[in-house]
């Protein structure tokens, strides 16, 4: 572990508090203004009931025996930082938060979390910067128990709000934890170039890599911002995110690959002409060719774009599986922004002229059909559950049925291709940086997610390592997955080992009165995902039987229905209710998860 | 103007634009009231209504001058401690209402700080400001703090629009979100130009000058 190099960032970002604190000679407990020692107390109760938490929550997910070391040491830095966050209340305050404890939450967690953003994978380039699935999924535990613990003084919160606002909060910290990362960066450098006039050109040229390969992991659009430091001699700082959000948007991820691709063979200011040159060349359009030959189409389009600022720490990727026109490839996923105001949302198109083959197929053969289109018509198909191999279709229906069969299988096809290339191409390759990613989709485009999911663990099995950063650490990409309508049938087991790679919440949403999935699914033998219940205790189910009672409806609805979700917050189920000992079960029927006192090590 | 939308928002084919409207000011003046009244015409009984947290958010899609156009609108926190970081929900605004209650002269005398926040933070020159005085229906009471000609003068030194409204009664709550659809739509500099959602090229002025420069480096 490279605990030097933490310390090192950790003293860099708490210098203004330490040297107050020492000048002032007052304990910084009691420094909050007005609020004393009613506000510390609370404080401090819940930064040891964090530790706690997260060492819960490491045996939880600590399995082999490396993650144990890790766990180990985590544990470490962890009690480190409790004793560093001690000294922190005086500079939350000068930041204009001291009317208000709660507001204390998100400049907390931005300390938190750009301590924990260095990553200590053996291999990668070290200084590298990411912000791992993991450590999110833990964060948003902790921010909702504190959140909840600061506001349930008064008790005027319900649990939905407290949810919500610590929901917000940690978006919140994680922007705030972009700029104090982009201001640190940027800090460094310029010390670096001064204090580098009696040094030796290589020892100033080695820093200024390193500078560069620490901007690399935040984001591709970063790696840019680094280059620019590098080569200008810091005077393009305060440019640095400005216009990179909006180039990572515009050239797009495909091009952006290439450009990752590059950071991986050149180092320094050489890269600034490769990587420029890349971003205008063919060379990003070839490699995505060949290596996407199978898919006639895999691009992006932005639903929420990256914002021009500093660049957010997690971003969110969906798929749409009902296209009727262009605009179907994002329409559905606008009320997001919504439910998670900062997060920059991609939406992934592939072959959309068979997805909307499928679209047409389908509505033709409802039609053809209209026997079955009520939904309590439907749901007699549909009763058990998910076993739809045991239902005994009307003639009418599987005489018509060719009319949909083909595009559908050749739907099948290519949302399992896309997924693999997503997890391949654009996650293991790290294209859109070391940072989380939030992945939603509904019908196939759900189906895309679970192969992008198994692609992965795939990847993991076989021993990957990224080409653009040397890191060989799967299990981080994924923070969140929320699949609806998916025509997936899978047992069990697969599904828990696909769970495996996301290191926060899996949902998985159903209708039971979901016909045409049922018949389109006719011949599996498993239960389908998207009709029932996944029988793995570690995945959310959420009944929509109420909302969806075809496919088509969940592109019209996913708004509502990634609300009911609580997408981007806490789960509401089960195992908060421990800590917290009044949560009231939000969804009847679903497999809450567990505990985690009283959870076993389930997870891989 | 404002005509209510006729069906679900599946059939989003044929709308013009999409315009991000902002409601701020003080803790409870009615915002979340106002909105309410303005997308779904519902009233809550003061002990019904719950702070809002961090923000919330309604789609509306509304007609002007026989074009649709679809409002995302965003209904931030008043109470200082449910706030998150306003800042960013500033970004890409085409219009924002500042909201005081006409029983609270306190809430109007903050109506400064607010303009200060939205001069710092509001990405564009350009973007439509409308005052509202909310809970006019106050006068039969007699709980009336502000005049009204006092809202208009302010709202006239700062250039921005003026309405009186009261949620309650439903009195100019539409006429105040369809003047700012209207001073919105007449400022096509506003949102022509502006990043649209669905586009892959979002450069505005200042980013793309930006790119360029490190381009040439």
């Amino acid at each position: 572990m490279n605990h030097d190099r933490t310390a090192a960032l950790l003293h860099h970002l708490e210098a203004p508090s330490r040297r107050q604190s020492t000048t002032e000679k007052v304990p910084p407990a009691d420094a909050g203004p007005g609020t004393g020692a009613a506000q510390a107390h609370p404080l401090a109760r819940s930064l040891r009931m964090w530790n706690d938490l997260l060492c819960v929550d490491l045996a939880r997910w600590a399995d082999g025996s490396a993650t144990a070391a890790a766990v180990e040491a985590l544990k470490n830095t962890t009690q480190d930082r409790t004793l560093l966050l001690a000294a922190l209340p005086k500079q939350v305050a000068a930041a204009g938060c001291d009317a208000e404890p709660l507001q204390l939450v998100p400049p907390l967690l931005a300390q938190i979390l750009s301590a924990s953003l260095e990553t200590d994978d053996d291999g990668a380039p070290s200084h590298l910067l990411a912000y791992d699935a993991r450590t999110r999924a833990m964060l948003r535990q902790m921010t909702f128990e504190l959140t909840m613990h600061l506001a349930g003084a008064n008790d005027e919160l319900d649990a939905a709000a407290t949810g919500k606002l610590a929901a917000l909060f940690l978006s919140d910290a994680e922007q705030r934890a972009a700029q104090i990362v982009s201001q640190v960066s940027a800090a460094s450098h310029t010390s670096s170039e001064t204090a580098g006039r009696g040094r030796t050109p290589g020892e100033a040229a080695g820093d200024r890599a390193r500078a560069v390969r620490r901007w690399a992991g935040i984001g591709l659009a970063t790696v840019a911002g680094g280059v620019a430091v590098g080569v200008t001699g810091g005077l393009a700082a305060p440019f640095i995110g400005a216009g990179l959000g909006s180039l990572f948007a515009s050239v797009g991820l495909a091009s952006a690959s290439a450009a990752a691709a590059g950071m991986g063979t050149l180092t320094g200011a050489a890269i600034v002409g490769s990587l420029f040159g890349v971003t205008g060349g063919g060379l990003a359009a070839f490699k995505m060719n060949k290596r996407l030959k199978d898919l006639d189409e895999f691009r992006f389009e932005a639903v929420a774009p990256e914002p021009a600022g500093a660049l957010p720490l997690v971003h969110a990727i969906v798929v749409s599986g009902w296209i009727q026109t262009a605009r179907d490839v994002a329409a559905p996923w606008h009320d997001l922004t919504a439910l998670s105001p900062l997060m920059p949302i991609n939406a992934l198109a592939f072959d959309t002229k068979h997805l909307m083959a499928l679209t047409t197929a389908a509505m033709d053969f409802a039609t053809e059909t209209a026997v079955v289109t009520t939904a309590t018509q439907a749901a007699q198909f549909t009763v058990l559950g998910g076993l739809v191999s045991a239902v005994v279709w009307p003639v009418g229906l599987l005489q018509a049925a060719w009319i949909v069969d083909n595009p559908w299988s050749m739907a099948l096809v290519k949302s399992e291709q896309a997924g693999r290339a997503l997890a391949r191409d654009i996650l293991a390759a790290h294209v859109a940086g070391n940072r989380p990613v939030v992945l939603a989709g509904f019908g196939v485009g759900a189906r895309a997610i679970v192969y992008c999911l198994l692609e992965l663990l795939d990847l993991i099995k076989s021993g990957h390592r990224s080409a653009a950063t040397g890191s060989a650490d799967l299990h981080g990409i994924v923070e969140s997955v929320y699949i609806a309508g998916t025509p997936v049938a899978m047992a069990p087991t697969a599904w828990m080992q696909a769970r495996g790679v996301v290191a926060g919440r899996f949902v998985n949403i159903y209708s039971q009165h979901d016909w045409l999935l049922g018949f389109l699914n006719r011949v599996t033998v498993q239960p389908v995902a998207g009709l029932g219940p996944i029988a793995c205790e570690t995945v959310e189910n959420i009944d929509v039987s109420d909302i969806v009672s075809s496919q088509s409806e969940y592109a019209r609805e996913m708004g509502v229905i990634l609300g009911r979700a609580r997408f981007d917050q806490v789960a509401g189920a089960g195992w908060t209710a421990s800590a917290s000992g009044s949560l009231p079960r939000s969804r009847n029927g679903s497999l809450g998860r567990k505990a985690p006192q009283s959870a076993d090590a389930t997870e891989p | 103007m404002a005509q209510p939308p006729a069906a679900a928002s599946s059939d989003s084919r044929d709308i013009e634009a999409t315009f991000k409207l902002l409601l701020i000011g003080d803790s409870g003046t009615g915002k979340s009231s106002l909105l309410l009244r303005f997308t779904d015409d519902m009233w809550l009984q003061p002990d019904e209504v719950s702070a809002t947290i961090g923000v919330d958010f309604k789609v509306k899609v509304v007609e002007v001058n026989s074009k649709k156009y679809k409002l995302t609108i965003w209904d931030t926190a008043g109470q200082e401690r449910f706030r998150t970081l306003t800042s960013s929900y500033y970004r890409g605004a085409q219009g924002v209402i500042l909201v005081y209650d006409v029983s609270n002269r306190s809430s109007f005398e903050h109506l400064q700080t607010w303009f200060n926040e939205l001069d710092t933070y509001s990405s564009s020159g350009l973007v439509v400001k409308m005052i509202v005085g909310n809970k006019s229906d106050k006068d039969v009471s007699g709980g009336r703090e502000v005049p009204r000609k006092e809202g208009e003068a302010f709202a006239k030194s700062m250039g921005t629009l003026f309405i009186e409204t009261s949620a309650k009664t439903t009195y100019g709550v539409r006429d105040a979100f369809a003047e700012v659809v209207h001073k919105i739509v007449e400022t096509p500099a506003l949102w022509q130009r502006s990043p649209a959602q669905r586009s892959n090229v979002s450069l505005n002025a200042e980013s793309a000058s930006d790119s360029s420069s490190m381009c040439a480096c």
